[in-house]
């Protein structure tokens, strides 16, 4: 469709770039660091734009994967049955090429939930947190990447890019 | 639940009272830290709108009804304008022409800032609890600290929450950039001013927490004893219900970290008070007479362990390799282990590794749910002056949350 986001988010930039920007106070710190960072914002927003479908299925795979694990591990019955059924949710929605990624979104978050009230359910299974510990290496991997230009990274270069982590 | 609907319900966004309420019972806290979070979230719950800009005329008339409840007799405030500050408090500076609250002093002109709340801030926090301990600290003498004047608690007189404070001269960091380089990300004050900056920084703090709090009766503070982890479980039970308030996603590994917690928490051999963001950065000194001045943020002060002060001082953001590029420098002052020997020097209180192991992951869990859970809410709900800023730094939470997963890692073999 025309225009599409990709360049509704670059015109917008742009315009803020060579138009809003000058036109601010130099001496508004306030103003001028937030226009900074909301063109910051705005660019990394538009380079993520053809990633995200991609970041959030590779989320959804980490988190499916986490969810059968310790569902073979057994514990508490508390909060298994919601997980079972979250699981076969997300299954579904992996296969499905008509998921979009707000849907994506709503799944891996509502998958989340459950495995987080599984774990809650289980303070002493100490299995379980070894698991959990062990599992979130991927995603968090994952989020680092997301984030990466944004600056925090101390060694950005230790931390494998998006396109390198979905491929 | 319909997974292809886009509106699905955020009931952290509009919390029923059934919700709030269902937080305060699995995860009982101290008295004031319940009362300040559940009026968050029936807040929440009332104020859909977004924080919208307030002007320094608003912030002055507000100023200016809190004075006159406290001040007895004339006053003159002057000078009004806005300070740049973090992503968390508004804050405004002014001169305060006066005779004191009872009007019997001499006529003296007192530099003040007001520092206020946005509508939801980064952290949510108690300003009774603040100001009542920057009262004790600064009548004790244990540390330098701005004196503490009014609080507006709820918000009354001001449009939010806020509390007044005299105006301290100093820096947080030096005005030029040392010449020597050195690697890392924490402060660099240089070597010469780092040498005369750092025995007062451990003067201070051994000072701060050689206090005996426990004998403290506070009204912000709920009684603490040594010998127990009781208090340790209400703090986890603190960030633990922050989390389930604010998140926007679920990170499992918050949750297990969570039962490690309260498996693992120490009881308290000596109960100090912990400023809980000691570092550099977060005290001014006078530049000429290199002296520290004031010891600044102290909204998320409690009483608890002293390592939880000291093992947020060490961690590696705050610190920087010194000029042989190979000695790290804790908080840019000292060397880790020499610090931590100075420390137990000036305090005559052991420093146990293993509970300085067990509040670093603390300090890191707190952390992560700051930045991903508080710092996503207060974004999403248009909450804040500075939502751009704040969902900016909520782009380290992963970075953080690694290095919670590499401490629990070491932990937990």
């Amino acid at each position: 469709m025309i225009p599409d986001i990709e360049l509704q988010l670059q015109v917008i930039t742009k315009s803020l770039k060579d138009n809003v920007l000058p036109a601010i106070d130099s001496h508004n710190q306030l103003a001028q660091q937030q226009m900074q960072l909301a063109l910051a914002s705005l660019e990394i927003a538009m380079n993520h734009l053809p990633l995200v479908h991609g970041t959030l299925r590779r989320d959804l795979s980490i988190q499916c994967e986490l969810a059968e694990n310790i569902l073979a591990m057994g514990g508490n019955a508390q909060g298994i049955t919601p997980l079972q059924e979250e699981l076969a949710h997300a299954r579904h929605a992996l296969q499905d090429p008509a998921a979009g990624f707000t849907q994506l979104q709503i799944i891996v978050r509502a998958l989340r939930d459950c495995i987080g009230q599984v774990i809650a359910a289980n303070p002493t299974h100490t299995d379980l947190e070894k698991l959990v510990i062990g599992s979130c290496a991927a995603t968090l991997s994952l989020g680092r990447a997301w984030n990466k230009p944004m600056g925090f990274e101390p060694d950005p270069a230790a931390v494998a890019g998006l396109h390198t982590q979905l491929n | 639940m319909t997974h292809s609907d886009p509106t699905l319900f955020d009931h952290r966004q509009q919390p029923s009272a059934a919700f709030i309420d269902t937080l305060r019972q699995r995860f009982p806290t101290e008295q004031e830290v319940d009362k300040v979070l559940t009026q968050k979230m029936l807040n929440r719950a009332n104020r859909q709108q977004p924080y919208a800009p307030l002007t320094l005329a608003e912030l002055i008339a507000g100023t200016t009804r809190l004075l006159d409840k406290h001040i007895d007799g004339k006053y003159t405030l002057s000078n009004p304008r806005w300070l740049s500050g973090g992503a968390s408090m508004l804050q405004m500076a002014f001169d305060l022409q006066w005779r004191g609250i009872n009007n019997d002093g001499d006529a003296v002109c007192t530099p003040m800032v007001l520092r206020m709340s946005p509508m939801e801030p980064v952290v949510e926090t108690s300003f009774l609890r603040e100001s009542e301990i920057v009262k004790r600290v600064g009548s004790l003498g244990l540390m330098p600290v701005p004196a503490c004047y009014w609080i507006d608690e709820v918000g009354a007189y001001l449009p939010y929450p806020a509390i007044v404070y005299g105006f301290v001269n100093g820096v947080a960091k030096p005005s030029a950039i040392p010449s020597t380089q050195v690697t890392g990300i924490g402060l660099n004050f240089g070597p010469e001013l780092r040498q005369k900056l750092a025995p007062q920084v451990i003067a201070q703090i051994a000072r701060l927490h050689t206090y005996d709090a426990s004998t403290l009766h506070l009204p912000g503070f709920d009684p603490i004893t040594p010998g127990s982890s009781a208090s340790v479980i209400k703090e986890i039970n603190w960030w633990h219900r922050v989390w389930e308030e604010d998140r926007g996603e679920e990170e499992p590994l918050i949750q297990a970290a969570a039962n490690w917690l309260r498996r693992n928490a120490p009881p308290l051999d000596h109960v100090s008070i912990i400023h809980n963001d000691l570092r550099s950065g977060n005290f001014l000194f006078d530049e000429d007479k290199a002296e520290i001045t004031a010891w600044l943020d102290w909204e998320l002060v409690s009483l608890g362990d002293r390592h939880q002060d000291l093992g947020w001082m060490l961690s590696y953001q705050f610190g920087h390799f010194a000029e042989d590029g190979k000695t790290f420098l804790a908080s840019g002052l000292m060397p880790t282990a020499e610090l931590l020997q100075a420390y137990q020097i000036a305090t005559g209180l052991p420093v146990d590794p293993a509970r300085l192991k067990y509040y670093d992951i603390l300090n890191t869990w707190k952390a992560a749910i700051i930045v991903m859970g508080t710092g996503y809410r207060v974004a999403k709900g248009g909450k804040s002056h500075q939502d751009v800023v704040v969902s900016w730094l909520s782009g380290i939470g992963y970075l953080v949350l690694e290095n919670l997963r590499n401490a629990m890692t070491e932990v937990t073999v």
